[in-house]
C-alpha cells in the first residue's frame, strides 16, 4: 500500500458527506485535543487528507493547564488531565487560524470556558474569523475545576449554555457531550431543543490510576479522562442510545482506531466520526483509514458509507428517523437517486454556487 | 556491545517509566504491522545486548532511515499491543552509512520489558518525531566542549561525543553513576572524549557527584548535559553567572511525540515570564539556564 502523503488526496466519492453547511471530503476528522491546531501534523502529511480539522479546546484567555504528570497509560488506553492548556482565542483568531486555513481543510474550533460568559466571549471572538466553519462546544472536559463537565452533567445547564452560544455564533454549533452522566439521552435532547446543530458523542470517561509504591494517584490532577480503545464500546453504546432520539447529526468519537471501528460507529448512527487517541499511537492514522475504507466498503457490499448509517438499529427506529429528519433523508440507502442528489448538492457547495444555510 | 555490564541508577522520572504498574488487556490501537510512512518505518532488529540487569541496548536497521541528530529521540511501538502508548527512547548512536540505530534504555515497566525481549530479525515500528537535537555548530572545529551525563542520561551523550569529535571538537566528558556495577558506555565514550568517571559510592572512578569536580574555570565553548534533575539543578547553580552556551536534554512522560497532546510540557523562563515548552517538539534539548525545576532555589 502506498500513500502519497504530501499530495492532495484524490476525491473520496464513497466517503464524502455534506452536513453543517460543510462539504466534508470524507467522514473522518481528528478529535479535539489530539491534533493541536493542525500545524504539527501539516509536517507529516497534506491536511487535505482530513474531512475537517477539529482544534484543541480554546478559551478566552491563555491557559497553562494542569501540573504534570498529565497522562498515564491504562489497559488499551490512556488517561489525560491536560487542563485545557491553550494560547487563548485572540492568538487563535489572529495568528493560528489564518495559517491553518491555508492548508485547505474545513476548520471546527472546540470552545471551552469556566462559565457561560467565557464560552460566549470565545464564540464572539471566533465570529471575527472567516476561517471557522463550525464550533464544537466542549461541555464535557473532566479536567478543569470550573466549567467543562459541569455544564455537560446537567441537562438544564447544558441547554442554557447551548442556547446562549447559538444566539451568538454565526456558524453551526456542535455540542460535545460527556459520558459521565446518568442519562445521556436527556442531555442530548435538551441541547438539541436548545438549538444544537450536531452532537459529538463522547468526551473522555473519568478515571484514575494509583501508584501503589508512592501511594498516590499517577496524575497531578488525581483524576483524568480515559480515552482510547478501552472506551470504544462505551462510546458506541452512547451513539446507539442517542440516535433514535435526536434528528441532528451525531459525530461518533471514542477509541476509534481502524476502518472497522468507523463502520461500527456509522452503523450505530454516527454521520461523522472523530479519531482521537489513535493519533498518539499512529500519527498517520486518518490517511491510513481513509485509504483502507473503500476496500472495506467493497467487502461489505455498499457503495457509499452512509448506506450503512444507523443500520444496526431495528427497522422501526430507521423508519421513525426518516420521518423525523425533515431536513433531508439521513438514510441514502441503496437508492441511487438519493446519492446523486447528495453528490450534486456536495458539488454545488464546493463550487460555491450554493451558500451555507447558516450564512 | 562492549560495555560494562551492570544496571544504571535511575533518573527520577524516567522516559521509560511512563507505564503504570499493571495491564490486563491486549487490544491494540492499530494493526501491529502498519505500512511505512515518511517518519514511520518498520525497522529490523539487528542486535540486542544487555549492559546490566536493567540497561538494554537495541540495534535497529532500515535502508531508508532518516538522519538523526544527537539529542533526538525515537518513539517505539511496543510489539503485541500489551503497552498501549509508544515509548520514547534515547538514541545512543546512529550510523548514516549503514542506517543503523542504537537505542539504550532501562527496563522499568511492561513496555520496556517487552522491548528488551525482542530478538534479531524481529520487526519494530519506529516513529521519528521531528524534535530538535543538541546545537553543535556553536563549537568551532578545534574548540572545546564539555559533556556531563548521569545514569541513563549518558546514552544520548555517547552519540553527541562521537559527532562532536568528528567535527574536530575536543570533548571532555564527565559521567556519573550510582556504583561500579551501573557503569556503561565508558569504553565507547573514551574513543571520542577524555572521560572522567564518578560514582556516588566511589566504587569506580572518583567518589561523589559528577558535578563536583566541574569548575567554572573549565575551558569550553559549549556544555551539554543529560541526567537526573538534581544534576541539572547543580549545574545551573554552578554556572549561574556564566554566559557560555549550555544545553540540557530532558526526558518526560509523553503521549504523542508530535507536539499536540501537551503531556510533556516543562516550565521554561522566557520573555520575563514562565511559559510551557513541549519536551517532544520544542526540545528535548533546552538552554540549561532557561529551565525551571521544582524546589529549585529561586534567585532574582
Amino acid at each position: 500500500m502506498s500513500i502519497a502523503w504530501f499530495d492532495p488526496p484524490r476525491a473520496h466519492p464513497r466517503l464524502q458527506h455534506h452536513a453543517l453547511g460543510i462539504a466534508f471530503r470524507h467522514v473522518l476528522m481528528p478529535a479535539s485535543g489530539t491534533y493541536g491546531y493542525g500545524e504539527e501534523f501539516a509536517g507529516l502529511y497534506d491536511l487535505r487528507w482530513l474531512g475537517a480539522l477539529v482544534t484543541k479546546a480554546t478559551t478566552q484567555t491563555p491557559r497553562l493547564g494542569n501540573g504534570t504528570p498529565r497522562v498515564a497509560e491504562t489497559p488499551s488506553g490512556m488517561l489525560n488531565a491536560i487542563g485545557l492548556e491553550n494560547p487563548g482565542v485572540e492568538v487563535v483568531v489572529e495568528r493560528i487560524l489564518p495559517t491553518v486555513a491555508a492548508y485547505g481543510v474545513p476548520i471546527i474550533v472546540n470552545v471551552a470556558g469556566s462559565d457561560e460568559d467565557e464560552y460566549v466571549e470565545v464564540v464572539r471572538a471566533l465570529n471575527a474569523s472567516p476561517h471557522v466553519r463550525a464550533i464544537e462546544l466542549n461541555i464535557s472536559c473532566p479536567n478543569v475545576k470550573a466549567g467543562g463537565m459541569h455544564f455537560g452533567a446537567d441537562a438544564t445547564a447544558a441547554a442554557r449554555l447551548t442556547e446562549k452560544v447559538k444566539r451568538e455564533s454565526r456558524v453551526p454549533v456542535i455540542v460535545k457531550l460527556s459520558p459521565n452522566v446518568t442519562d445521556i439521552v436527556e442531555v442530548a435532547r435538551a441541547v438539541e431543543r436548545a438549538g444544537a446543530d450536531a452532537l459529538s458523542l463522547i468526551n473522555t470517561v473519568v478515571g484514575m490510576t494509583i501508584d501503589i509504591r508512592l501511594r498516590r494517584p499517577h496524575l497531578w490532577n488525581t483524576t483524568g479522562g480515559l480515552s482510547g480503545p478501552a472506551i470504544r464500546p462505551i462510546a458506541l453504546s452512547h451513539v446507539y442510545r442517542v440516535y433514535p432520539h435526536v434528528s441532528v447529526p451525531i459525530i461518533g468519537v471514542g477509541g476509534i482506531a481502524g476502518a472497522e471501528d468507523v463502520i461500527a460507529f456509522i452503523l450505530a448512527g454516527a454521520e461523522l466520526v472523530q479519531i482521537g487517541t489513535a493519533h498518539f499511537v499512529d500519527p498517520y492514522v486518518i490517511p491510513r483509514i481513509v485509504h483502507r475504507l473503500p476496500e472495506l466498503l467493497d467487502a461489505l457490499g455498499v457503495e457509499h458509507i452512509h448506506e450503512l448509517l444507523g443500520r444496526a438499529h431495528p427497522d422501526e427506529v430507521l423508519e421513525a428517523k426518516q420521518v423525523k429528519n425533515g431536513r433531508r433523508a439521513v438514510l441514502s440507502g441503496p437508492d441511487q437517486s438519493a446519492d446523486k442528489a447528495h453528490a450534486a448538492e456536495h458539488a454545488a457547495v464546493r463550487a460555491g454556487e450554493r451558500t451555507r444555510s447558516w450564512d | 556491545m562492549d560495555e560494562a555490564d551492570r544496571a544504571v541508577k535511575g533518573e527520577g522520572e524516567s522516559m521509560n517509566a511512563m507505564n503504570p504498574p499493571e495491564r490486563s488487556d491486549t487490544a491494540s490501537a492499530a494493526p501491529s504491522c502498519v505500512p511505512d510512512a515518511p517518519r514511520m518505518l518498520t525497522t529490523t532488529v539487528v542486535g540486542m545486548a544487555r549492559h546490566a540487569p536493567t540497561i538494554v541496548e537495541l540495534v535497529l536497521a532500515h535502508p531508508a532511515m532518516p538522519d538523526l541528530q544527537p539529542g533526538q529521540f525515537v518513539h517505539l511501538r511496543v510489539p503485541e499491543g500489551e503497552a498501549f502508548l509508544r515509548r520514547p527512547l534515547s538514541v545512543a548512536d546512529y550510523d548514516d552509512g549503514t542506517h543503523t540505530l542504537r537505542l539504550i534504555f532501562r527496563t522499568v515497566g511492561v513496555g520496556t520489558k517487552r522491548l528488551s525481549a525482542v530478538r534479531p530479525g524481529d520487526r519494530l515500528d519506529v516513529f521519528f518525531p521531528p524534535s530538535g537535537g543538541f546545537p553543535m555548530d556553536i563549537v568551532p572545529s578545534g574548540g572545546r566542549a564539555v559533556i556531563v551525563g548521569g545514569g541513563l542520561g549518558v546514552a544520548p551523550l555517547l552519540y553527541l561525543a562521537k559527532a562532536l569529535n568528528l567535527r574536530g571538537v575536543r570533548v571532555r566528558a564527565r559521567i556519573g553513576f550510582a556504583a561500579v556495577e551501573e557503569v556503561y558506555g565508558l569504553e565507547r565514550l573514551s574513543a571520542h572524549a577524555e572521560v572522567e568517571l564518578w560514582t556516588d559510592d566511589g566504587s569506580a572512578g572518583r567518589r561523589g557527584r559528577v558535578t563536583d569536580g566541574l569548575s567554572p574555570e573549565e575551558p569550553f565553548q559549549a556544555l551539554y548535559a543529560c541526567g537526573p534533575e538534581p544534576m541539572f539543578v547543580a549545574l545551573k547553580a554552578r554556572f549561574r553567572h556564566d554566559g557560555r552556551p549550555m544545553f540540557a536534554a530532558l526526558e518526560a512522560r509523553m503521549a504523542c511525540a508530535v507536539g499536540v497532546c501537551r503531556a510533556c510540557v516543562v516550565p521554561v523562563r522566557a520573555d520575563g515570564g514562565i511559559v510551557h515548552r513541549r519536551v517532544c517538539r520544542d526540545g528535548p534539548v533546552f538552554p540549561l539556564q532557561s529551565l525551571v525545576f521544582p524546589g529549585e532555589e529561586e534567585w532574582a
